[in-house]
């Protein structure tokens, strides 16, 4: 017991002395620190650059690539992209994902996304077609100079050049013009047509089903000037016909299409008592 | 932070600072450069440390600062394991042989686990309170007072051979 009263003494004895240990000095005093520090202040405080390393850590990678794979999933779902080509001379019935039709005229095509369909329905469309729209969202028809957009109905749209006539046949049918953003709706019976400055001219009183006609085999033309009346029959037919550039008189008829050109032709060119040649190649040339 | 007040900092826990760096890793030199470093980041960063939250933040700082360079230091196996002391006014008459106690205390707290020592050194050296030190190192009193009394056994055992 007195031993360990003794070793207890000793050690507060030595701990005492061990309080006289103080740290060494540093070669730098607290007045050269301070000195130093001053020289600092002096500096404007420089802006600190924000600094990345270019070592990806793994999980960087795997969100990168995961990102990746969902952006081109993605981009697939939303650019896929299904065309239906009518070439001169045919008439091709296309089918849209939701069980929509479109009926296709000589030299047209349309274009959408199958894939996209549920989120936008959006078609292109060049040349001429009749739209069956089933019911549902917004449906868009887009073209070079117009777009038109509907819930669900039918309606007829000629878009080539600088053309584009909307006939509306059921339903409600908003047409916007491409050129010059402005837009009109149209109810069954009416169409509207983009003139030559670019703005949109409404006809509202027309019999829609006579622009519907072509789906039958029939030729509709109303006032219609002669070289887009022959341009219409080229590509009915499938054949080319030239010279025609000048022939503007309006003509206005309405004939089923014949088995040949040449009886068409006959019955268009008779009117004006206009001569043509059929060339070796296939082609007419207007006289 | 005006350079008034950053002197008044500087002056009041440059030494407090710079001994805690060094009982934690032992070398006087790298812990008053890391010191130095403390003070500069806080003007650089120009944070708005009143005086009383400063002292908790400048330890946090200098804390943070020795985890990044201490771990390079480690690397290059510059820093000593054995704490450097000096004698200061010590009573001649005594008979013991100081600077073998010297050699002993300076190789014990060089075994310390790092928080043991510092807590220790904070406890004897700057003569702070235990609720003090627990403040400025952000942990608890009674964390405070096991660390002491593991460093107390050990000395005891260490010293009084």
């Amino acid at each position: 017991m007195k031993n360990v009263n003794n070793n207890n003494k000793d050690f507060d004895d030595l701990l005492a002395i061990t309080d006289q240990f103080k740290p060494v000095k540093a070669k730098k005093s607290k007045d050269e620190v301070w000195a130093e520090l001053e020289l600092m202040m002096e500096k404007p405080i420089k802006k600190e650059a924000f600094i990345r390393s270019l070592q990806l850590r793994q999980w960087q990678v795997a969100a990168s690539i995961a990102l990746l794979i969902s952006f081109s999933t993605l981009a697939v779902f939303r650019f896929y992209t299904k065309s239906v080509v009518c070439l001169a001379g045919n008439q091709t019935m296309a089918y849209l994902p939701d069980g929509s039709s479109v009926q296709l005229n000589a030299k047209s095509s349309l274009s959408f996304h199958p894939l996209w369909w549920k989120i936008n329905r959006e078609v292109t469309l060049d040349g001429e077609g009749f739209f069956q729209v089933k019911k549902g969202e917004k449906f868009t028809v887009v073209s070079e100079n117009g777009s038109t957009s509907v819930l669900g109905t039918s309606f007829n749209i000629f878009a080539r050049d600088a053309d584009y006539e909307v006939t509306c046949l059921t339903g409600k049918v908003r047409v916007v013009s491409l050129v010059h953003n402005q837009e009109v709706i149209i109810t069954p019976n009416q169409m509207v047509s983009l003139n030559k400055e670019g703005n949109l001219n409404a006809n509202l009183n027309v019999n829609a089903k006579l622009a519907t006609n072509w789906t039958m085999g029939k030729f509709v033309f109303t006032q219609k000037p002669l070289n887009k009346v022959l341009a219409e029959i080229a590509r009915r037919y499938g054949v080319e016909i030239q010279n025609t550039e000048n022939l503007d008189q309006l003509y206005t008829g309405n004939f089923t299409k014949q088995k040949d050109i040449e009886s068409t032709l006959a019955i268009v060119c008779k009117t004006f008592d206009i001569e043509y040649k059929k060339l070796p190649s296939g082609a007419f040339i207007m006289q | 932070m005006d350079r008034a007040d950053f002197k008044l900092l500087f002056d009041t826990y440059f030494d407090a600072i710079k001994n805690y760096v060094f009982y934690r890793i032992g070398d006087i030199d790298i812990a008053t450069d890391i010191t130095q470093d403390v003070f500069v980041r806080v003007w650089e960063k120009q944070m708005n440390l009143d005086m009383n939250t400063a002292k908790y933040l400048l330890y946090k700082i200098a804390k943070d600062m020795l985890v990044s360079k201490y771990r390079r230091l480690e690397v290059e196996n510059k820093y000593s394991s054995r704490m450097q002391f000096e004698m200061t006014e010590v009573v001649e008459t005594h008979d013991l042989d100081y600077k073998q106690l010297k050699l002993k205390y300076e190789t014990a707290l060089g075994m310390l686990p790092e928080k043991q020592r510092t807590v220790f050194l904070m406890s004897r050296n700057e003569e702070l309170k235990y609720a003090e030190i627990a403040e400025r190192l952000d942990i608890s009193v009674k964390t405070v007072e096991k660390r002491m009394s593991a460093v107390l056994a050990y000395l005891r055992k260490v010293l009084t051979v």
